[in-house]
């Protein structure tokens, strides 16, 4: 029985890691139609500046939750303001532009912080359930991916802010035609997209310590939920993270982690093959 | 209102407007009249900044907007309606409305007063706009472009594919802001009788260029010339 809790609590903390790495990516992808090939390397520069802020005296959660989603967001403005705004509506210069951007990253990352791990210890401690263990602070990691997808949901769904943003991922000409400066809307939507993959590299800091090729490992596995989960920003998100991240933990249970990761790529191909628009292009099709 | 010389612009290379010329007082109602391909639509995304003029100049209440982008030069009062109503499918009626009065300090009220000038919209503010029939969605492309109170209104081919009693029902309304609201309007059109009811003079646009000015009076004998042009 203690087992059975343990998994379904590993299951449900791999289903909120999975979502957090991709959410960022899902914003600016579902939004704007950017394929951002540096998100891993937004990630990173979120663990970067947690490990930096906290030693420099700033309080590790005021570091993961404020700090590094402001740094990552402002990153993320400058890069839409040089290099994104001049290449939309181009997916092929958009993809080698980042992918340049998410190698520049990497290197200069290197050379700053060296190639090796550095990370900051997971607060909390750890919760024992009969004869297991398992970290409080995975716990409080799901309890604040739901807030930060429920005030996404929120402010896409009940605010002015979110109201433009939908109309202007829907029909951008038809929402400048409405006086509405979509150039300003896109570089907000980059720079939120970028803070949210900032948040995530930050709250993963902790748990899995902070590399200048972090990134790679998490940037696979982020477009693969977004493309599974379909147009749909959050719904879509949300269920390809649990259809995905539940199925790898299970099988990382069941067998080893490299066959987690292979029934993860497998179950996104055949979703792909009998849903070519993703969970959300079958399902929940006015879902945000 | 709206004070234009001398305007060019095209795709690419190619140029499709030649060089209009067009003068709106406030209050009037321009129709502009014309076959396939002779630039009617380009000149009303022209107007509306969607594309960029290559020669002459727009002046909208004064100012001159030859280069300002559509945003810039909806704050300054410039309504579109445009060919294909551009309804956001994702958003409700209500939404798209809002939308329409985004700027405003006081949505509730402007949307309030404009759903009276729409009845048929009343009953259906959380439908999706995606969903509604061709004429529920010209009439709530027109009611979600008068949210934003423009000076101006630039209405694109609003009777096409739409079934004949809901083009009543359009003219009816047109017809009635008109009076009530004292509504500028450019609009473009195939339909004789439609643009005929609604306009002060229309305007006959072929390969790019104003051909030919018609006084209200003369619209009816334009049916004749153009005989098997209607939509």
């Amino acid at each position: 029985m203690d087992l059975v809790v343990i998994i379904i609590l590993q299951v449900i903390a791999a289903v909120a890691s999975l979502a957090l790495v991709s959410v960022g990516l899902a914003v600016i992808f579902g939004m704007m139609r950017v394929i951002n090939l540096a998100h891993g390397e937004f990630i990173m520069l979120g663990g970067y500046a947690v490990i930096y802020a906290t030693r420099w005296g700033v309080n590790l959660w005021v570091a993961m939750l404020l700090v590094a989603p402001l740094f990552v967001g402002v990153v993320g403005i400058v890069v839409e303001r040089t290099v994104i705004r001049f290449l939309y509506g181009r997916m092929i210069d958009t993809m080698l532009a980042t992918w340049g951007l998410s190698l520049l990253l990497i290197g200069a990352a290197t050379m700053i912080f060296g190639n090796t791990t550095t990370g900051v210890s997971a607060p909390l401690g750890s919760v024992t359930i009969g004869q297991y263990q398992t970290s409080l602070y995975e716990l409080v990691l799901v309890v604040i991916v739901v807030a930060v997808l429920g005030g996404l949901m929120a402010i896409l769904r009940l605010t002015k802010a979110g109201l433009i943003a939908r109309a202007t991922m829907q029909n951008p000409a038809m929402a400048a035609s409405l006086g509405i400066s979509t150039n300003t809307v896109y570089m907000v939507t980059f720079g939120a997209g970028a803070a949210l993959s900032g948040l995530a590299g930050a709250l993963i800091a902790p748990l899995s310590g902070v590399l200048p090729t972090m990134g790679v490992a998490y940037v696979a596995k982020a477009f693969i939920t977004v493309i599974s989960g379909g147009s749909a920003i959050i719904a879509g998100t949300l269920s390809a993270s649990m259809l995905l991240g539940s199925l790898n933990t299970l099988a990382t249970f069941v067998a080893t982690p490299v066959v987690g990761e292979i029934t993860l790529l497998f179950a996104a191909i055949v979703l792909l093959r009998i849903l070519p628009q993703g969970i959300t292009g079958r399902f929940f099709r006015r879902a945000l | 209102m709206l004070e234009v010389t001398g305007l060019k612009s095209g795709y690419g290379r190619i140029p499709i407007l030649m060089g209009i010329g067009l003068s709106v007082k406030p209050g009037e109602f321009v129709g502009v009249f014309g076959h396939n391909g002779m630039g009617k639509t380009t000149l009303m995304r022209t107007l509306a900044g969607h594309i960029k003029s290559t020669a002459g100049k727009v002046t909208l209440a004064g100012q001159d907007v030859s280069l300002a982008a559509p945003h810039q030069r909806a704050r300054l009062g410039l309504g579109l309606v445009p060919q294909g109503r551009e309804i956001f499918g994702g958003l409700s009626v209500l939404e798209n409305l809002r939308m329409g009065a985004i700027r405003s300090t006081q949505p509730a009220t402007i949307i309030a007063a404009v759903l009276e000038d729409f009845p048929r919209l009343k009953p259906i503010l959380e439908r999706a706009g995606g969903v509604l029939s061709g004429g529920e969605q010209q009439l709530l492309a027109l009611a979600r472009c008068l949210c934003g109170e423009p000076k101006i209104v630039l209405l694109d081919e609003p009777t096409e594919g739409i079934q004949p009693s809901i083009v009543d029902e359009i003219g009816d309304t047109l017809l009635r802001l008109r009076q009530s609201r004292g509504l500028t309007v450019v609009l473009v059109e195939q339909s004789i009788e439609f643009i005929g009811r609604l306009s002060d003079r229309v305007l006959v646009i072929q390969k790019g260029a104003f051909i030919r000015e018609v006084a209200h009076q003369g619209i009816a004998a334009l049916a004749d010339e153009f005989v098997g042009m209607e939509a």
